[in-house]
């Protein structure tokens, strides 16, 4: 077993920051009446201001300051969300409250690569969720989790190494009360070294069974089985905006964050989306729902965000949105694929589907269809409009014009011929169509095919009504 | 022509001006010998814009055979803003699988060219015919590069009757005459432009296409 921790250091302010920095400076402070500055980010820090100064401090450097007051709950729903992303990874994850994930990773690494090729990718693709990461890897979870927490983003895989790497952190990575730290700076011990030194039996009576275990553990000397996170059965994430927004672009840069989170997701479940509901909510709580379907489940985030970017383009944003939430409405199965050398057809079709519903995603639904015959006698119930790629049907072999008017028109007459821009000459016909009479469509005409004088050829015909008018139907385009 | 200038021109290092666009890019017979034979079928990768001298002279017949040929593969043909119904039993009647044909309506130029762009550089379209209301030199230069990333048969159709304009479009035809004698003139084309107008003889309407 292999274990890889994944450190935050800034999520208390990167919970803010995730869906674009403010111009002004900001920081997080702790709740309670004496507040201190908890984390705060690169405006503030330029300013002078730090993580454990007094917010009245704070305000005397920068009297702009933007203040957050810390949010705990949306620290650990990010911590989860970001487990969900990691499960791509690997399939065991453990949450360390509050900053830290856990991935066993010793059975990944083949797929990845190596070792070296996936620490590199976790890392790539934190950052574009939007985190700073430490990433930490030792043989024991205990072991990555107190590397990663002191700072130390080392690669340990054998059990010596880490020893030796272990002896080097503070006893403050110990998982105890203040009274007992007090004790060991008491007695002078510092390091994890020092204390690991000392007689065991006289370190259980002094401090406990418990803080003995915890070397134990992280040395590997006593197992330590980690909880692992179970996903939900739907994935549903959050982001809050450091600032109100009203533009397209900087909202599709934080939706494009909780893609990112989605699709890791996904591909941890071996499925695709196939709709999904970005919510916009405004500073009144009022929410703008954006749904994007798709024919063919999807879990590629550029595709995703493209389908997402052409909705927000042709719908009446919230004048500010201070929030959005993305949800997977409908989850399908993605059917696995064999990698073959030539495109195969199921592919081509996957990949066509994508313009269908890119075309879509601006212009709407019904402004793309594809076509089919229908059997039907009368001309303009001889045709449907289907689902782009549905299989069509098959049909007599008729004499037809490439265009059909939407209505037919009246044509003029002169000196009782048709005309259309000079006289119609007939060339064929006619081809009597007599029929529905059950529907109350019923259509009685005699078609011809016509030419006028500058070679224009047309489908016209003549009611068998009373009237006999002439109307033009088609033309041979 | 005798045979020892037949075997002359049959050394591949002999190099003939009417080859000139054969040897360019890749094409798709046009199912008309005429046409085939001065410019090597209808050009993938290279915009074309079709000028009709009026409306219903087999403008879009023409293109009927390729597109036949074309609607085996699996990609879409985009039909993107046509000005009537295109009609499914005339398309199937040519041979058209209609399972391949996507139709897009778009309300305004903006969407059009847009919606043609999309369609020309996916990849996923085996030929794209665009009816744009209007055309700038900015939108042919941005749709020749979408033709050329989707390796296409990309053509748009001009308003009935337009006079011929210069523009940066590699191709440029006109057609006259009628659906039983179609007449095109190649105004430009790769390789430079043609004297005489090509005799297309009649197209699908009198002429059953054969059912795949």
């Amino acid at each position: 077993m292999l274990w890889l921790c994944l450190n935050f250091p800034r999520l208390p302010i990167e919970v803010f920051l995730r869906a674009g920095t403010p111009s002004e400076p900001l920081v997080v402070a702790g709740s309670g009446n004496a507040s201190l500055v908890v984390a705060c980010d690169e405006h503030a820090a330029a300013a002078g201001i730090r993580s454990g100064m007094a917010l009245s401090a704070a305000y005397a450097l920068s009297p702009q300051l933007i203040v957050r007051t810390r949010d705990t709950n949306a620290e650990q729903s990010c911590l989860e969300q970001i487990a969900l992303w990691a499960l791509q990874f690997t399939s065991q994850v453990s949450l360390l409250a509050p900053d830290s994930l856990l991935l066993e990773i010793g059975a990944s690494l083949k797929l990845f690569g190596g070792l070296d090729a996936l620490c590199k990718r976790i890392n790539g693709s934190a950052a574009q969720l939007g985190f700073d990461t430490l990433v930490a890897v030792a043989p024991t979870p205990r072991g990555a989790h107190w590397l990663a927490g002191a700072g130390f983003g080392v690669i340990v895989e054998e059990h010596k190494a880490l020893r030796h790497h272990l002896d080097r952190l503070p006893v403050t990575c110990l998982d105890a009360d203040a009274d007992t730290f007090k004790s060991l700076t008491r007695t002078g011990i510092r390091s994890i070294g020092q204390l690991a030194s000392l007689p065991r039996d006289a370190l259980a009576r002094r401090f406990g069974q418990r803080l003995l275990d915890q070397l134990y553990r992280a040395f590997g000397d006593l197992p330590d089985p980690q909880p692992a996170f179970t996903p939900p059965s739907r994935f549903a994430a959050h982001l809050a905006l450091p600032s109100p927004v009203s533009e397209a672009e900087a909202l599709l840069f934080g939706a494009h964050r909780l893609i990112l989170q989605m699709t890791g997701y996904l591909s941890a479940s071996n499925a695709g989306v196939t709709r999904l509901r970005l919510a916009l909510e405004d500073e009144n709580r009022k929410t703008t729902d954006v749904i994007v379907a798709l024919s063919i489940p999807s879990r590629d985030p550029k595709h995703l965000l493209n389908l997402l970017r052409e909705r927000l383009s042709n719908i009446a944003l919230p004048a500010r949105s201070e929030a959005m939430a993305l949800e997977a409405l409908d989850i399908a199965q993605l059917a696995p694929r064999n990698f073959s050398f030539l495109p195969d057809a199921t592919h081509v079709r996957e990949e066509r589907a994508t313009l269908v519903e890119r075309l879509r995603a601006r212009l709407g639904n019904d402004a793309v269809h594809g076509l089919s015959l229908f059997p039907d006698a009368r001309p303009e119930f001889a045709w449907h409009e289907t689902e782009p790629g549905a299989i069509a049907q098959s049909g007599p072999p008729l004499l037809r014009p490439a265009w059909l008017l939407h209505h037919p028109r009246r044509l003029k007459l002169q000196d009782g011929h048709p005309w259309l821009d000079g006289e119609l000459r007939i060339l064929d016909g006619p081809e009597r169509i007599e029929t529905g009479w059950w529907d109350g469509g019923d259509v009685m005409r005699d078609y011809f095919v016509a030419r006028n004088g500058n070679g224009a050829t047309f489908w016209i015909y003549r009611e068998r009504s009373i009237e006999k008018n002439w109307f033009l139907h088609g033309i041979f385009s | 022509m005798s045979a020892a200038l037949d075997t002359l021109l049959h050394n591949a290092a002999v190099w003939r001006g009417s080859e000139h666009s054969r040897a360019e890019s890749e094409s798709i017979p046009s199912g008309f010998d005429a046409f085939d034979n001065v410019l090597g079928g209808w050009p993938l990768g290279a915009l074309i814009e079709l000028i009709p001298r009026r409306e219903g002279i087999g403008e879009l017949s023409l293109l009927l055979p390729a597109l036949a040929r074309l609607s085996k593969d699996e990609r879409w043909i985009a039909l993107i803003n046509p000005p009537y119904i295109p009609y499914a039993p005339a398309l199937f009647h040519a041979g058209i699988d209609l399972a391949k044909i996507v139709v897009i309506r778009a309300p305004g130029t903006a969407d059009v060219l847009w919606s043609m762009e999309q369609a020309l550089r996916s990849g996923t379209c085996s030929a794209v015919l665009g009816w744009p209301a209007a055309m700038t030199e900015q939108a042919i230069r941005r749709l020749q590069l979408a033709t050329e990333t989707g390796r296409v048969l990309g053509a748009y159709f001009t308003q009935p009757g337009a006079v011929p304009r210069p523009s940066p479009v590699p191709y440029r035809l006109q057609i006259a005459g009628s659906i039983d004698d179609i007449r095109i003139e190649v105004l430009k084309r790769r390789g430079g432009s043609l004297t005489s107008p090509l005799n297309m003889g009649p197209v699908s309407r009198s002429r059953p296409a054969s059912r795949p």
